[in-house]
């Protein structure tokens, strides 16, 4: 193991170091207590943590079968408060527009996302058509992926409106760097968040009460993000409960069973996707206002990475603004100029299936073999709707802590923010979010890609 | 106004799968600490000399036989009790017991299952000694999951504001 630390140079814009080597200012303080601590002192503290995710039960699953703690990088990434206001003001207006679309879009007058569009969305739900929700809000819980591209300039990649995780992955990670080296916090004005106080009014806003009955729906507890339904559903106080637990009574509300009495229920805080399967009418009983869902059936037909290329439109049509965030430029491929340049320049590309989530179905196809980039022209040609194309963006990296080698290594790096907005229209932006690390040699993040985590703060100038 | 009114006293609630999961938690561990007793039994009482090392294979292949686990040839039973890929060894039953416990139980429980693991996850020792010392330390473990869930789970009410604070808000 090596007995002195360096952060290695990279190509791309890197958030430890500038372009003279020199540790940026907002990130001298983790460097010095790495310094300070000196690579063996790291790797135990490393091994301490890592035990610990094991022995919590910190886990992110990517096959059920075997248990996985969630690979966690413990160096943690600062965001300078300067950009954060950037973002959060950035995010907020996206959540804003994205509800309004979502509320005209079934209410029946949308006119910014073409309808042959829409209609071919997966998530698009025409049963939900005349339907408003409690405070017209279908997204209540937001989670945008953003990267860096230097200076303060975040693009935004993809929003997910559906069931978005890793908020709880976010105060986990953040936990355990402040526990196992908190050396590298000592000197930093970290900006705090509630998120209880900030959910319990979100669903008391959507409900119209003080004590609404809510609980958590969860797939069970070999899902992928399982650790983040049982940690929100201790951090909420709200029940965990599966599918068989809900029933929908002769009377169109849902309860839930239990040994003393069955229960109405007011709120379902859920994270599957397809209800009907989990709870038998649940969708009528939703759609007749005996229950709150959140995030509301049909919200996901704005997650499609084809209704993506309107966001700004939105944004200029329902809150006459410009967009504060730029977005990664993407080319729908039903169109057949746009068809043509992507297949023209498909090396330079990133695919994406319109439906995709969590990695699955997106080809960074730079990075592919020739194998792999003509089966997925194939896949482009046979159903050209089913996908859109990104430019590839030469995004930033940020070290990674290698406890064998005891040396700091450079990896890709995203950003996922989240953000509620409750019954009132009222947005909360979360300070940080969840930095995800790609695999060495790879620019895919998400953690059912096998990514890492990463603890993230916003900090306040000065820097110590 | 109380944040906890909001759910009705939460954790408390009996459901379904709730039931179902504490049912299994407590029949897994169960489990675990019969393979364990077993083992324990045969390291101490018949591995004496290579006579006795050959009793106590003979006494653990019963066990495995009655348990239904299949040790192909040249395997050892030994080795199979502890940690083949099936619910009838201590490491399989341990394993299920977590997945049940982290649906229903205190972060302490699963701590404390995560523990008594933690040996079966690495390289096994070879010596019957070491057997008995690590088998013995995951009983140990085991016994000590009782108060475990005195403490967690029974004697604790509904978590405190003062807790959660500590717990979730402070070190954000």
């Amino acid at each position: 193991m090596a007995s002195e630390i360096s952060a290695p140079a990279t190509p791309g814009y890197n958030e430890w170091t500038d372009s003279s080597g020199q540790t940026r200012s907002h990130y001298a303080a983790i460097a010095n207590a790495a310094a300070s601590l000196g690579p063996a002192e790291l790797a135990q503290r490393w091994g301490r943590a890592n035990r610990q995710v094991g022995l919590d039960a910190f886990t992110f699953y990517l096959d059920p079968r075997r248990y996985r703690p969630a690979p966690t990088d413990w160096v943690p990434r600062v965001i300078p408060a300067d950009h954060w206001e950037v973002i959060s003001a950035g995010v907020a207006q996206r959540l804003k527009a994205l509800n309004r679309f979502l509320l005209d879009l079934y209410n029946g007058s949308q006119d910014v996302v073409p309808d042959e569009v829409m209609y071919t969305s997966y998530y698009f739900y025409p049963e939900v058509q005349g339907f408003r929700p409690p405070g017209d809000v279908f997204v209540q819980i937001y989670g945008i992926d953003l990267v860096h591209l230097g200076e303060g300039r975040y693009v935004v990649l993809e929003d997910n409106l559906r069931i978005p995780s890793g908020i709880t992955y976010q105060i986990k990670a953040v936990d355990m760097v402040s526990s196992h080296v908190p050396e590298f916090g000592a000197d930093y004005d970290i900006v705090p968040y509630d998120i209880r106080q900030a959910y319990h009014d979100m669903f008391r806003s959507l409900c119209g009460t003080d004590s609404p009955v809510c609980v958590l729906l969860t797939d069970g507890r070999f899902g992928s993000a399982f650790f983040e339904h049982r940690y929100l559903s201790e951090l909420l106080s709200i029940p965990l409960v599966e599918g068989a637990d809900l029933y929908v009574g002769y009377d169109g509300r849902v309860y839930a069973r239990t040994i003393e009495q069955d229960i109405p229920v007011d709120l379902i805080y859920r994270r599957v996707e397809d209800l009907e399967m989990f709870v038998p009418n649940l969708r009528e009983a939703y759609m007749d206002n005996k229950v709150v869902l959140v995030n509301g059936l049909g919200s996901g037909a704005a997650d499609d990475k084809l209704v993506f290329m309107w966001v700004p439109q939105m944004i200029q049509r329902y809150l006459g603004e410009t967009a504060i965030l730029e977005q990664a430029p993407s080319f729908n491929l039903s169109d057949p100029d746009s068809r043509r340049h992507v297949l023209e320049n498909l090396d330079s590309l990133v695919i994406k299936a319109r439906q995709g989530y969590g990695g699955i179905g997106v080809y960074v196809m730079p990075d592919l073999g020739p194998g792999d980039r003509t089966r997925v022209t194939h896949h482009i040609l046979q159903n050209p709707e089913a996908f859109i194309a990104q430019e590839t963006l030469d995004f930033s990296n940020h070290m990674v802590f290698n406890d064998q080698s005891g040396q700091l290594e450079p990896r890709y790096i995203d950003l996922r923010v989240f953000a509620i907005q409750d019954g009132n229209g009222n947005v909360t932006v979360f300070p940080g979010g969840l930095t995800r690390v790609a695999l060495a040699g790879g620019r895919i993040t998400n953690n059912s890609s096998g990514g890492l985590c990463k603890p993230t703060w916003v900090v306040r100038h000065p820097f110590q | 106004m109380d944040p906890r009114t909001i759910a009705l006293g939460s954790d408390r609630w009996l459901t379904d799968s709730r039931v179902y999961n504490l049912v299994w938690l407590g029949r897994w561990i169960e489990r675990a600490q019969n393979v364990a007793r077993v083992l324990l039994w045969a390291v101490r009482e018949h591995s004496d000399g290579d006579e006795g090392e050959q009793r106590m294979e003979e006494v653990l292949g019963l066990a495995t036989a009655i348990r239904g686990m299949t040790v192909g040839p040249g395997a050892s039973n030994l080795t199979a009790l502890l940690t083949l890929d099936t619910g009838a060894s201590l490491r399989g039953c341990l394993v299920a017991a977590r997945y049940n416990a982290t649906q229903v139980a205190p972060v302490e429980v699963i701590q404390t299952i995560g523990a008594a693991l933690e040996p079966l996850d690495g390289d096994l020792p070879t010596s019957t000694q070491e057997v008995e010392a690590m088998v013995s330390g995951i009983m140990d473990t085991l016994d000590s999951l009782h108060s475990t869930i005195e403490d967690a789970w029974f004697h604790s009410s509904v978590l405190s504001e003062e807790e959660v604070y500590r717990r979730f808000v402070q070190q954000q």
